[in-house]
């Protein structure tokens, strides 16, 4: 009940901008959130999926968290909400959707069996470090991360707009990096 | 190891972007203030487009108080409903909250309906209270309908669909009460109609065209 305390008051302090308590939070609920989305029965990558959707919630939401009631259940409502979100959109694309597997993806034909896609993701990497700080960013939150632009607002503090504006701007200097390769 | 660097990448992101917020007044405290301003303005259109010809006698049948008092009684209990359901920490039972006072309004309408359903006072101008009535109804309903959202949308409720029936069913409450203390026209069921109506038609629209799974009108999280 130590821990639950501490996470209020962190919290609080959290809520008034103070970031090293923050840090220190989301640091010290993240394997609790971890074991939360295992229990849901995620499992794999999509553990730490589930996890970072809570956290972006958590932290989109942090206005909502009452400093008078205990911070546990309210962080386990995000969760919940986030976990029960994420198995419905599986059980939406399982029930329309088939995974594939190695037999799927090799083709017939020579060009398919390339592996050479590991090098254009590095040179893709390469490029994107080149960009500029602001178009990076955007780029890193909209298209690696797929976040939403709102998501990708809150957390950049860059406005919708403006996001747009830097990855539509990225992409043009990423093609013209890409094609001089 | 990649996802769990991820993670962390994540957490220093949102640490770098921490901005001080104001926490959220309980929804009790948020309640009293649209439930204050619901009361203001009812008094407001009663005193500007006059009180029922047959009041008095009105307030003296148990079935036309009930009504009264269910109408605005589900205002109040579906306006704290609405701002609590989509908190986190709250259960959804507080879905539950407005049932009992909205089947009284509905009991005392419908019996009122019954006992009185001749009762129209002899010569009422029936068409014309009938247009002075839809504007009540537009003039209780719509202002009443802007605040709530607003406040809904600063909460950015996790249950956007359950918010936003409630947040209609508190409206059509209190604008129920202001036409059953102007109009002799009972317009219950065009209020409900149309409250409740429209939320299912923007709930719809909004499924159709794809946002409503981000509650994009009521600022709700989401992918």
């Amino acid at each position: 009940m130590a821990e639950e305390s501490d996470w209020s008051a962190l919290m609080v302090r959290a809520q008034g901008g103070d970031a090293a308590a923050y840090r220190q939070l989301l640091g010290a609920v993240t394997p609790y959130l971890r074991a939360l989305a295992h229990r849901a029965g995620l499992d794999g990558p999509e553990i730490e999926d589930g996890v970072q959707d809570i956290l972006l919630t958590l932290h989109m939401i942090r206005h909502t968290y009452d400093p008078t009631r205990p911070f546990a259940p309210w962080l386990v409502g995000v969760a919940q909400h986030r976990l029960t979100d994420r198995l419905r959109r599986r059980g939406r694309q399982g029930a329309r959707e088939m995974p594939l597997t190695e037999e799927h993806e090799t083709f017939a034909h020579d060009e398919t069996n390339h592996h050479e896609e590991r090098s254009d993701s590095r040179r893709l990497r390469g490029a994107i470090e080149t960009l500029p700080a602001g178009q990076r960013q955007a780029i890193e939150l909209l298209r690696l991360r797929e976040l939403s632009l709102r998501e990708a607002s809150a957390i950049s503090g860059q406005s919708e707009t403006a996001l747009k504006v830097a990855a539509h701007r990225a992409i043009k200097r990423l093609r013209t990096l890409l094609e001089g390769l | 190891m990649r996802a769990m660097t991820t993670t962390d990448h994540l957490i220093e992101s949102l640490v770098d972007h921490l901005a001080p917020v104001q926490p959220l007044a309980p929804p009790a405290v948020r309640a009293t203030r649209l439930i204050v301003l619901a009361t203001v303005l009812i008094t407001l259109l009663a005193a500007a487009r006059g009180l029922r010809a047959d009041l008095d006698q009105r307030l003296v049948e148990p079935d036309f108080v009930v009504a009264l008092l269910g109408s605005w009684l589900t205002g109040v209990t579906g306006t704290l409903a609405a701002l609590s359901i989509g908190l986190p920490d709250r259960s959804r039972r507080w879905f539950l909250l407005p049932l009992p006072a909205f089947l009284v309004w509905v009991w005392g309408v419908g019996a009122g309906c019954l006992g009185h359903w001749v009762a129209i006072p002899t010569g009422a101008p029936i068409v014309a209270d009938s247009v002075r009535c839809l504007e009540t109804l537009v003039m209780a309903s719509v202002p009443l309908a802007l605040v709530l959202w607003r406040m809904l949308r600063r909460s950015r409720p996790l249950r956007a669909a359950n918010t936003a029936w409630l947040g209609a069913l508190a409206v059509a409450g209190f604008a129920d009460t202001a036409h059953l203390l102007i109009h002799v026209v009972d317009p219950t069921a065009l209020v409900l109609v149309m409250n409740l109506g429209v939320t299912g038609l923007i709930l719809v629209g909004c499924g159709i065209v794809g946002s409503w799974r981000g509650g994009r009108l009521l600022g709700s999280p989401g992918r």
